[in-house]
C-alpha cells in the first residue's frame, strides 16, 4: 500500500511539474510563429532600410557606397567566382525584375500586344460554399506560374511600409483582406558557392521569377474582378507576412526559414480583397534550434549575425525595425561585406542545417563551373 | 501521434524510440516534431538514457539525437544531457566533438561543463581544438592555457570555421595580443581559404597596431584573392579614422 501511495505521489508530482513547465513555455516570449511586439514597435519605413539609408544616412559607414562600386577592382581573371562572367551573369539574372516594372503595377495591365480587346466580365462569386475551392485554386494557379510555396495570411497593416525608399507614403487601398505569400526555392548549387559573385545569379533569378509570378497572379485575380497588389521586396515586409501565411519561421539569421529548404527561398506577395481562407502558422521548433546552433553566426563573413543565446529587442541601427523580439541582424555590417564582395552574400543561407536538408552547404565556384560546362 | 494521445510517460518513451529507430537510414524529420511537442518528457527520457554508455556509443542513433532530439528537448535537460555524454570517457571522438561544439555555443550558460572538458584541450586533434574553442566561449578562467591550442586551431584546423573561430577568439584577447599577432599575420598571409584571410583583414581594421597595418598593406597589394584585397583596403581606411 505504501509503495502504491509513493508511486501515485510521484506520478502526481511529475504531472504537476510537466503542467507547470508547459505553462511556463506558453508564457515564453516567442520569435515566431507569434511575433512578440513591445511598445516601441511601429510599422517600418523602407526609407530606413539599408538600401534607403545608403543614399541619405551620413552616419553610415557605407554612406553613398553602392553595392557594385568596387566591382571593377574585384573582377579577377584568375579567381573563379569573381570574373566578369560571374558578375555579368548575376546582374543579367535580375533583368525581368529590374526592367519589367509593370510587374509590380497596382492597376490591371491589359496588354498592348493583344489584337483582340478583352471582355469585361462580372465579379466572380466567392461564397461560403466555394471559398475552400477558390483558395485552393489560387494556390494551384500560383504554383502553375512557378511558385514553390504558397500560403495565405490575413492582411496585417503592421507589416506594410509607412513609406517607400524614396520617402513616399504608402497607402494600402481600403478593403484589402488577405495577402498571398509566395516562396520560390533558389538553386542549391549556385547558392552554395557563396560568397562568390556566382551565387548572385540565384538571388537575381529569384527576383526575376517573383516579377513573373506576382504579375501573372495579380492579373489572374483581377480577371476574377478583384483587387490585386503584386509586390516584391517593396510595399511591405515579406518575412513576417510569410510567417503569418505559414511558410516558415524566422531564424537567427533574420530570414524566413522553411523546414525543408531553410532560408534558400525568395519571397514575394500579392495583397488582395478576394475572400480566401487563411493558413495556419507553423512552429517546427526553429527558435529552440537557433538558440542552440550558431553556425550562421560563426560563418557570417562580417559577424553581422548575433551570437547571443537568447533573442531580444536589441537593434543595431535604424534599419532594424524596433520593438520586435528576435535576433536582429547588423545589416550595416552585412551590407559592408556585400560592397567589399562586389555583390550579395548567401553564406548564412548556405550553412544553415535546414538548408542542408535539401541543399549543399558549400561548392567551390571552380567545381560549380566545371560541372555546368561539362553538362553542355 | 500528438501529446494528448501519448500523455503517459511510458507511451511517450515508446513512441520516441520508435521514431528514432525509423529515422535511421531513412530520414523523414518526424522525430523532431514529436520531441518539439513533447519537449519536457522527451528531455527527461533522453537525459536518463544517455547515462547508458552503449546508448551513447550507437553511431547510428547519434545523428538522429544530434539533429532532431537535442535541439528540441526542454532547457532543463539540455546542458545536463550533453554533460552526461561527456562523462563517458570512452565515447567516440566524433560524438565528443559534436557535443563539445553544442556546449561551446551555449557559452557561459554551459559553464558547469568546464570540468568535463579541461582534460581534452591539450593536443592537435580536432577534438582538442574544438574543446579549446568551447572553453574559451564558456569563459574558462585559465584562458591563457588555451592559447597554445587556439594557435594550433588557427594554423591547422581542418575546417575553415575552426580557423575563423580561433581567430575571432584570439583577436579579443587584448592582454596577449602582442604575442598572438604574429600568428594572425601568418594566417592572413598564408591561410589557404580566402574567407579566413578576409576575416582577419577585417579584424586588423579594428586594432591600431603597426605590424597589423603593415600586413594589411601587404594583403591589399598582393593577396591572391580580390575580396581579401578589397577588405584590406577598407580596413586600412578604417584605421585612418581611429
Amino acid at each position: 500500500m505504501k509503495i502504491l501511495i509513493k508511486i501515485t505521489y510521484r506520478l502526481i508530482k511529475d504531472l504537476i511539474k510537466m503542467t507547470a513547465e508547459k505553462k511556463k513555455q506558453k508564457q515564453k516570449l516567442t520569435v515566431t510563429p507569434e511575433f512578440t511586439l513591445n511598445d516601441d514597435f511601429e510599422p517600418f519605413s523602407e526609407y530606413d532600410s539599408i538600401f534607403g539609408r545608403v543614399k541619405w544616412d551620413k552616419s553610415m559607414k557605407a554612406y553613398k557606397i553602392f553595392m557594385y562600386d568596387k566591382v571593377a577592382e574585384i573582377l579577377d581573371k584568375n579567381q573563379v567566382g569573381y570574373t566578369q562572367i560571374d558578375h555579368a551573369m548575376a546582374i543579367a539574372s535580375w533583368t525581368v525584375h529590374d526592367y519589367f516594372r509593370n510587374a509590380f503595377s497596382w492597376e490591371k495591365m491589359g496588354s498592348p500586344a493583344n489584337i483582340m480587346p478583352g471582355t469585361e466580365l462580372k465579379k466572380y462569386d466567392v461564397n461560403k460554399d466555394n471559398i475552400d475551392r477558390i483558395t485552393k485554386t489560387i494556390k494551384a494557379v500560383t504554383k502553375s506560374f512557378g511558385a514553390d510555396m504558397v500560403g495565405i495570411a490575413e492582411y496585417n497593416p503592421n507589416w506594410v511600409y509607412t513609406e517607400d525608399r524614396a520617402e513616399t507614403a504608402i497607402y494600402m487601398p481600403e478593403g484589402i483582406t488577405a495577402v498571398i505569400a509566395i516562396g520560390t526555392i533558389m538553386d542549391s548549387d549556385t547558392i552554395s558557392t557563396s560568397p562568390s559573385m556566382t551565387q548572385g545569379f540565384a538571388s537575381g533569378m529569384g527576383y526575376s521569377q517573383m516579377a513573373f509570378i506576382v504579375s501573372s497572379l495579380a492579373e489572374f485575380i483581377r480577371g476574377l474582378g478583384y483587387t490585386a497588389i503584386p509586390t516584391g521586396n517593396d510595399t511591405a515586409l515579406s518575412i513576417p507576412i510569410a510567417v503569418e501565411a505559414g511558410l516558415g519561421q524566422v531564424g537567427r539569421n533574420g530570414l524566413l526559414t522553411t523546414k525543408e529548404h531553410g532560408a534558400r527561398v525568395r519571397l514575394c506577395k500579392v495583397f488582395t480583397d478576394i475572400p480566401l481562407l487563411f493558413d495556419e502558422k507553423v512552429d517546427f521548433g526553429l527558435t529552440d534550434y537557433c538558440q542552440r546552433c550558431k553556425r550562421c553566426a560563426e560563418a557570417c563573413e562580417n559577424e553581422a549575425i548575433s551570437f547571443d543565446n537568447e533573442p531580444s529587442f536589441k537593434t543595431y541601427s535604424k534599419s532594424n525595425n524596433k520593438g520586435i523580439y528576435r535576433w536582429a541582424v547588423n545589416v550595416d555590417k552585412c551590407y559592408e561585406f556585400w560592397v567589399d564582395n562586389g555583390g550579395e552574400c548567401s553564406t548564412c543561407i548556405a550553412v544553415c542545417p535546414f538548408n542542408a536538408r535539401s541543399g549543399k552547404v558549400f561548392t567551390d565556384p571552380a567545381d560549380y563551373w566545371k560541372k555546368r560546362l561539362a553538362e553542355q | 501521434m500528438n501529446t494528448n494521445e501519448t500523455n503517459s510517460p511510458a507511451k511517450i518513451e515508446e513512441e520516441l524510440f520508435r521514431l528514432i529507430q525509423n529515422e535511421i537510414g531513412n530520414v523523414k524529420f518526424l522525430t523532431e516534431t514529436f520531441v518539439h511537442e513533447n519537449s519536457y518528457e522527451s528531455g527527461k527520457i533522453i537525459f536518463n538514457k544517455v547515462q547508458n554508455e552503449l546508448f551513447v556509443q550507437n553511431l547510428l542513433i547519434f545523428p538522429v539525437l544530434f539533429n532532431q532530439v537535442f535541439p528540441h528537448i526542454d532547457n532543463e535537460f539540455y546542458i545536463p544531457t550533453l554533460i552526461e555524454i561527456l562523462k563517458h570517457k570512452k565515447i567516440d571522438p566524433r560524438i565528443r566533438l559534436q557535443v563539445t561544439r553544442l556546449l561551446g555555443w551555449k557559452g557561459s550558460e554551459a559553464k558547469e561543463a568546464i570540468p568535463h572538458l579541461v582534460d581534452y584541450f591539450k593536443g592537435e586533434s580536432e577534438v582538442n581544438l574544438f574543446t579549446a574553442i568551447a572553453l574559451a566561449e564558456m569563459g574558462y578562467e585559465k584562458s591563457n592555457e588555451l592559447i597554445p591550442t587556439m594557435l594550433i586551431a588557427l594554423k591547422k584546423g581542418k575546417l575553415y570555421t575552426t580557423r575563423i573561430n580561433a581567430a575571432r577568439i584570439l583577436i579579443r584577447d587584448k592582454n596577449n595580443l602582442k604575442n598572438i599577432l604574429p600568428n594572425l599575420i601568418d594566417a592572413l598571409e598564408n591561410d589557404q581559404d580566402f574567407r579566413v584571410r578576409q576575416k582577419i583583414a577585417r579584424y586588423f581594421g579594428e586594432i591600431n597596431d603597426p605590424s597589423a597595418k603593415k600586413a594589411l598593406t601587404k594583403a591589399y597589394k598582393s593577396d591572391s584573392h580580390p575580396v581579401v584585397r578589397t577588405v584590406a583596403h577598407t580596413s586600412l581606411d578604417d584605421l585612418k579614422k581611429l
